[in-house]
């Protein structure tokens, strides 16, 4: 936080002092605020993996599944998206 | 990239495996793969020509094993935040298991279409097969599954309530060739099932039109990995032809020993001293070079070994007398000549007469009569003797 004057001015102590508590306050209050936005970005998110791992039980075909896995990508809307299962060989 | 679904490639074949095998655990993304030194020539190239610019690589693994890939391609560059790259990395959990339940299912699908087609061709070879087979729960005694073939051969549908326990009951099984029931224990299945090894038995039934048909049972136990027998398959066959031609069989050789018995006895000429000098040899049948041989040994035997004068050959049962008969006939007489006996024939038939007339043998040197009667008249008078006291 920062406060401009125009004309010199010196803090008194009582100022001073109010400065202290309200950094103090203000430091409190901004550190919440970040930690809420954070925590409802990442409830965001997890409701989106919920959606999309919900959606994807349920997926009746692989197409249907294949558009949930998409559904995060940037521009996912010129993405191509492609699904391979690895099988073992004879040999493993 | 291939854009089939389905299609199967070795994965060291695909160019760009190494890349997909070098982060199992972090989602790759390659923002420019013109720029990105991760991609090589002949990766960049493919790339190239597919027109993709970003791609996101996602390796789906499950207990630290590789079930898949799921790849995210894009025509020009994309940059990945580290949200999404956290929300893809969460996610590849899950799309792991949606692949491998997908596997797991098609897999269960393929084996499950595999036992269908396999159950309907069994199903269609029990149906088209001869022989009746009949499937049975061991504890239960009670058929479960059964095919066409033995309804009809019982001549009747098989009850899947009955127990194989009152099987002759239902069906009226009889012992082979009698109308005694046939004991139910000692059907094959039940014996099967209480011995645990293959039993064969045959037994007759009584058809609904009254037709008696013989069958063979095969009871087969079928154990589990305990050594208990869960079930049993009972296999039928119709022997009925077999056994009527067994029948056949067995009265045609009873016929041709009766045959070759009485044609033994027939062989078997016995010489009759009627007195001490006299020997009658009566022949029976007909005289072929085997039998002629035989004649002159037992003739020659017997009149060597007594005191006899007189040797009466009666053919009054032969029924044909062809040149070999006559050669053996005519060597007879001679021998005894020789040994000091008066060969007599006797018992010449009409047609034996025309025959031998036929074949221009004359029986030359052997004093012939008519009739035994006669030649045993004649040999008496021979020997100067009135009677044969």
């Amino acid at each position: 936080m920062k406060i401009s004057w125009a004309q010199p001015h010196s803090f008194s102590a009582e100022e001073h002092e109010i400065y202290q508590i309200l950094m103090t306050a203000l430091s409190m209050h901004l550190g919440g605020l970040c930690a809420r936005l954070r925590l409802s970005s990442e409830v965001r998110d997890l409701d989106l993996v919920r959606f999309i791992t919900g959606q994807l039980s349920i997926a009746s075909t692989f197409d249907e599944a294949l558009r949930l896995l998409l559904l995060p990508a940037p521009a996912n809307d010129e993405a191509e998206v492609v699904l391979c299962s690895i099988e073992n060989d004879v040999n493993g | 990239m291939p854009s089939q679904v389905g299609a199967r490639y070795y994965l060291p074949d695909i160019p760009f495996a190494r890349l997909y095998l070098s982060s199992p655990d972090a989602p790759i993304l390659i923002s420019d793969v013109t720029a990105d030194s991760r991609v090589d020539d002949y990766a960049r190239a493919l790339y190239g020509q597919t027109g993709t610019r970003s791609t996101l690589i996602i390796a789906l693994t499950m207990q630290d094993r590789w079930v898949g890939l799921l790849n995210i391609i894009w025509q020009r560059p994309v940059e990945l935040d580290e949200r999404e790259q956290r929300i893809y990395q969460e996610l590849a959990k899950h799309a792991a298991l949606r692949l491998d339940h997908s596997t797991v299912v098609e897999r269960l699908r393929g084996s499950l279409e595999e036992t269908r087609r396999q159950g309907a061709m069994l199903h269609t070879i029990l149906d088209s097969i001869p022989v009746g087979v009949v499937f049975t729960e061991a504890s239960s005694g009670r058929s479960v599954l059964s095919n066409p073939a033995a309804a009809r051969l019982l001549g009747r549908p098989i009850d899947r309530e009955i127990p194989i326990e009152q099987g002759t009951q239902t069906y009226g099984f009889l012992r082979p060739g009698s109308e005694e029931p046939y004991p139910n224990e000692e059907l094959p299945g039940a014996r099967a099932i209480r011995t645990g090894a293959t039993e064969t038995a045959e037994f007759d039934v009584l058809v609904p039109d009254h037709d008696r048909r013989s069958l063979e049972g095969i009871g087969v136990p079928m154990h589990d990995t305990a050594g208990v027998v869960q079930n049993v398959v009972l296999v039928l066959s119709d022997v009925t032809v077999r056994k009527r031609a067994e029948e056949e069989r067995r009265r045609f050789q009873e016929e041709a020993l009766r045959t070759q018995a009485a044609a033994l006895a027939e062989r078997c000429s016995p010489l009759i001293p009627i007195t001490d000098d006299i020997l009658v040899l009566p022949i029976i049948g007909s005289i072929d070079i085997q039998r002629g041989h035989q004649l002159i040994d037992t003739v020659l035997g017997g009149a060597s070994q007594g005191r006899a004068r007189v040797a009466i050959i009666d053919i009054t049962g032969v029924r044909f007398v062809d040149t070999q008969a006559a050669a053996a006939l005519t060597y007879a007489a001679q021998a005894l000549r020789l040994l000091g006996v008066i060969p007599v024939l006797t018992g010449i038939k009409a047609e034996v007469a025309q025959t031998l007339v036929g074949l221009g043998i004359g029986l030359e040197g052997l004093i012939t009569r008519s009739t035994l009667q006669a030649g045993i008249q004649y040999a008496l008078r021979r020997l100067g003797k009135s009677s044969i006291n």
